[in-house]
């Protein structure tokens, strides 16, 4: 199915849930749980927790759909927004020093632009990813890493092996460039 | 826990709090302080949205895994308990109410909000005859600390849910309702709108509230708070009184 029309479906889907329709909640959770469920593993790691926080995640939906705008956002980034954010949430109540993922080890150490290849498919992933290449290495790893794992400032910087200040100034620097290339 | 950044000529001066928070960067203290400004400040919000959407290509990078077969089954029970499916019914078109604002042109918009939210109950279930039920229809103006009303909220008799009317602009865009009974412990009702009236599907906290109850806003984060008890600032309130 052509984007805009997945799109305005699932708008349309949010907007049926947020008046009180229970399938309309069900067609929401057929168009895009495959993807959240994906998020929530690649910050959480572990399926059982993905799965309790993806079960969070549309109760909230069906709780607070009204909340969604869709002149303001696209529907499945406002969804994923809350999943990361849920994800983010159950990751900082773990008990420290417990193991995380791998995930992120392997992104940081494989941030060449092929390890973002999946972003060439729609013109604003074809934008961003062009703006990720003007980036050094290490800054575009780190910002890729902290979106998709989840972790802290101290986590980035442990995992890479470098000063916490450095990973801050790292990300930082990052984040400024790579505003001023896709305002440009 | 953390030395500050070595400043950099490139760094200095340019705020990317909401891109930190974003992205999850922040933890502890940085990371709730970050959050309650979110729900009090529209700019920063809107700077936290924009972030969002700026980065959100990266999310196709991440592979798509279908979850498994029985997960829906306990999200549609959670859904359940939430909101029982008996009182599961479309909310009748506001619109339809709000096109009857004409009759109510000369009163304030307080009490034009009231009438409205007559009219929708009207409209909602016209079958249910008044003298069948022994509850009466509940109705509280939730106002700011200081006195400006935000809300009202008319709960009807036969307890199927609660019509919430913002009646002056609300700038949080995650205001959740509690309902707290006498001497109790707020409980969570449901995510009420900014801008435009919303009714609310009866909880079992609803259903058994009494007339001494208060209605509570709060901002909360998206999808509201994460751990059935307030975590922002309330923002309004109001005790029930029956009609």
């Amino acid at each position: 199915m052509d984007a805009d029309v997945q799109r305005e479906a699932l708008a349309r889907a949010l907007a049926q849930t947020a008046r009180g329709e229970a399938a309309a909640l069900k067609e929401v959770y057929e168009r895009s749980s495959a993807k959240l469920f994906g998020i929530c593993l690649r910050i959480l790691g572990e399926a059982s927790e993905a799965e309790d926080v993806l079960q969070e995640v549309y109760v909230s939906v069906w709780r607070g759909a009204g909340g969604f705008d869709a002149g303001r956002s696209s529907p499945i980034t406002w969804l994923a927004a809350i999943a990361r954010n849920r994800a983010i949430d159950r990751v900082r109540q773990r008990r420290p020093g417990r193991t995380e993922p791998l995930g992120a080890a392997a992104m940081i150490a494989d941030a060449s632009p092929s390890a973002l290849s999946g972003l060439e498919e729609a013109e604003q992933g074809r934008r961003l990813s062009r703006c990720l290449e003007e980036l050094e290495g290490p800054q575009r790893g780190a910002i890729a890493s902290a979106f998709l794992d989840g972790h802290t400032y101290e986590a980035l910087a442990r995992r890479a092996g470098v000063p916490l200040g450095t990973m801050k100034s790292w990300i930082r620097r990052g984040l400024i460039r790579l505003r001023a290339c896709l305002e440009r | 826990m953390s030395d500050p950044p070595p400043p950099t000529d490139e760094e200095d001066g340019v705020d990317l709090t909401a891109a930190e928070h974003m992205l999850g960067l922040l933890e502890g203290e940085a990371r709730r302080s970050a959050e309650a400004r979110r729900r009090t400040d529209p700019a920063f919000r809107a700077q936290i949205e924009d972030w969002e959407e700026k980065l959100a290509p990266l999310t196709d990078t991440v592979d798509e895994v279908a979850p498994p077969e029985g997960l829906w089954r306990r999200i549609e029970q959670a859904v359940a308990k939430d909101e029982p499916a008996s009182n599961v019914v479309a909310f009748p078109t506001p619109r339809r109410a709000w096109d009857r604002m004409g009759l109510w042109r000369s009163a304030t918009a307080l009490s034009a909000a009231a009438a409205v939210a007559c009219v929708v109950l009207l409209v909602w279930r016209p079958a249910i005859p008044p003298r069948a039920s022994v509850a009466p229809t509940m109705v509280a103006t939730l106002s700011a600390a200081d006195g400006k009303p935000l809300y009202v909220a008319v709960v009807d008799r036969a307890r199927r849910g609660v019509t919430v009317i913002p009646v002056s602009g609300v700038t949080g865009r995650w205001p959740e309702l509690w309902i707290i009974p006498a001497g109790g412990k707020p409980r969570p009702v449901g995510m009420v709108g900014a801008a435009k009236p919303r009714l609310i599907l009866a909880s079992s906290a609803l259903r058994t509230a009494a007339p001494t109850a208060v209605l509570a806003v709060s901002l909360e984060p998206p999808g509201g708070s994460p751990t059935g008890a307030p975590t922002g600032p309330v923002i309004a309130t109001g005790a029930l009184k029956a009609l």
